[in-house]
């Protein structure tokens, strides 16, 4: 049994150093930022210059934070599966909040959340979150090698992300 | 006689079947695509003919092949003008015909009504082909409008053509 007695002066105590009630907020929504599509443009035309300097044509997908692609470009001799692979990519390193190069060994099992449909876990992708605002992920696919996708990815994201943090 | 005339013969109707081929070996053609600066400006330019009007769209590029070249989706575009956008041009570009016309036609029952259900095809009106020197490079396609007048009149193709007519130029003298 719970000493609700007992519990009551730290639920109180934390009420106050925390300042947030969990039940009392004054508001009734919750204010989300979102890229607009000029900004996921930028990350995306970025993303295929950084790859053209490696010497490889690559497609590359910004989703938001739905999920859904809001800028898709393929170079012209990029393969045409590696469009829907970043689009896969961007979609996982937005939904865990985490580049792809760090999951490579998480899940290793037959059956964990990465193997549904839809989700990839190759290197190449790499969450947008600007001062814990997840506001989509950035997908890119068609290097030989995922660490070159991934360089490619996050060279998207540094073209544009002071201005974002700026915007707060 | 008869034999000089039959070698002359065979020799004349080889050299006609034959000559081409094995002169130079006619194996391989080439096509053209569009470059990702041309189709990314075509794309934006649609976007922004449509923003003009009042509708946040979705506007995709697809080479000769029917992959995507760009996909741009405008801030208030909903998800399914993803896919929309991308099948009308894919349509578009493989049935070598405006999907505002295949749609027309489709009305009037020139177009069996089973092609409509083709995997992939997308008889609604937004989806306009992209030619360059008479010949076909690709597709574009438009969702996110409300319809106009007529599927030959919607306002998801007029953006699109309009997209098409920015790079006019390039698609005539490059």
């Amino acid at each position: 049994m719970l000493n609700y007695k007992k519990l009551l002066p730290v639920t109180l105590f934390s009420l106050c150093v925390s300042g947030q009630p969990l039940f009392a907020d004054d508001t009734m929504t919750v204010p989300i930022k979102r890229l607009k599509m000029e900004t996921a443009l930028l990350i995306a035309q970025a993303a295929i210059s950084q790859c053209r300097k490696e010497g490889v044509q690559i497609a590359v997908t910004v989703v938001d934070r739905g999920g859904h692609p809001q800028v898709m470009l393929r170079d012209v001799l990029a393969m045409d599966i590696s469009l829907p692979i970043s689009k896969q990519k961007a979609h996982t390193a937005m939904s865990f909040n985490t580049a792809l190069s760090q999951l490579s060994d998480r899940f290793t099992k037959p059956y964990m959340a990465p193997k549904l449909e839809g989700l990839i876990l190759g290197a190449g992708g790499v969450p947008i979150n600007i001062g814990g605002n997840i506001m989509g992920g950035i997908g890119v696919s068609g290097a030989p090698s995922g660490k070159t996708d991934e360089k490619c990815a996050v060279a998207g994201l540094e073209a544009v992300r002071e201005e974002l943090e700026l915007d707060g | 006689m008869l034999r000089i005339f039959i070698i002359f013969f065979g020799l004349i109707s080889s050299s006609l079947l034959f000559s081409d081929d094995s002169k130079d070996i006619d194996t391989i053609y080439s096509t053209r695509t569009l470059s990702l600066d041309l189709a990314s400006k075509l794309a934006w330019q649609a976007i922004l003919d449509c923003r003009k009007r009042g509708y946040s769209v979705a506007a995709a590029v697809v080479d000769r092949g029917g992959n995507v070249q760009t996909l741009y989706r405008d801030r208030f575009a909903g998800p399914h003008t993803i896919e929309t956008a991308i099948r009308k041009a894919w349509t578009a570009n493989s049935f070598r015909q405006n999907t505002g016309e295949l749609a027309s036609l489709l009305q009037k029952g020139v177009i069996p009504n089973q092609v409509q259900h083709n995997p992939g095809a997308l008889l609604v009106g937004g989806g306009v082909l992209i030619q360059s020197q008479g010949g076909i490079i690709g597709g574009v396609g438009v969702s996110g409008a409300p319809p106009g007048k007529s599927e030959r009149q919607s306002i998801d193709g007029a953006c699109a053509h309009a997209g098409i007519e920015s790079i006019r130029e390039n698609l005539e003298f490059d």
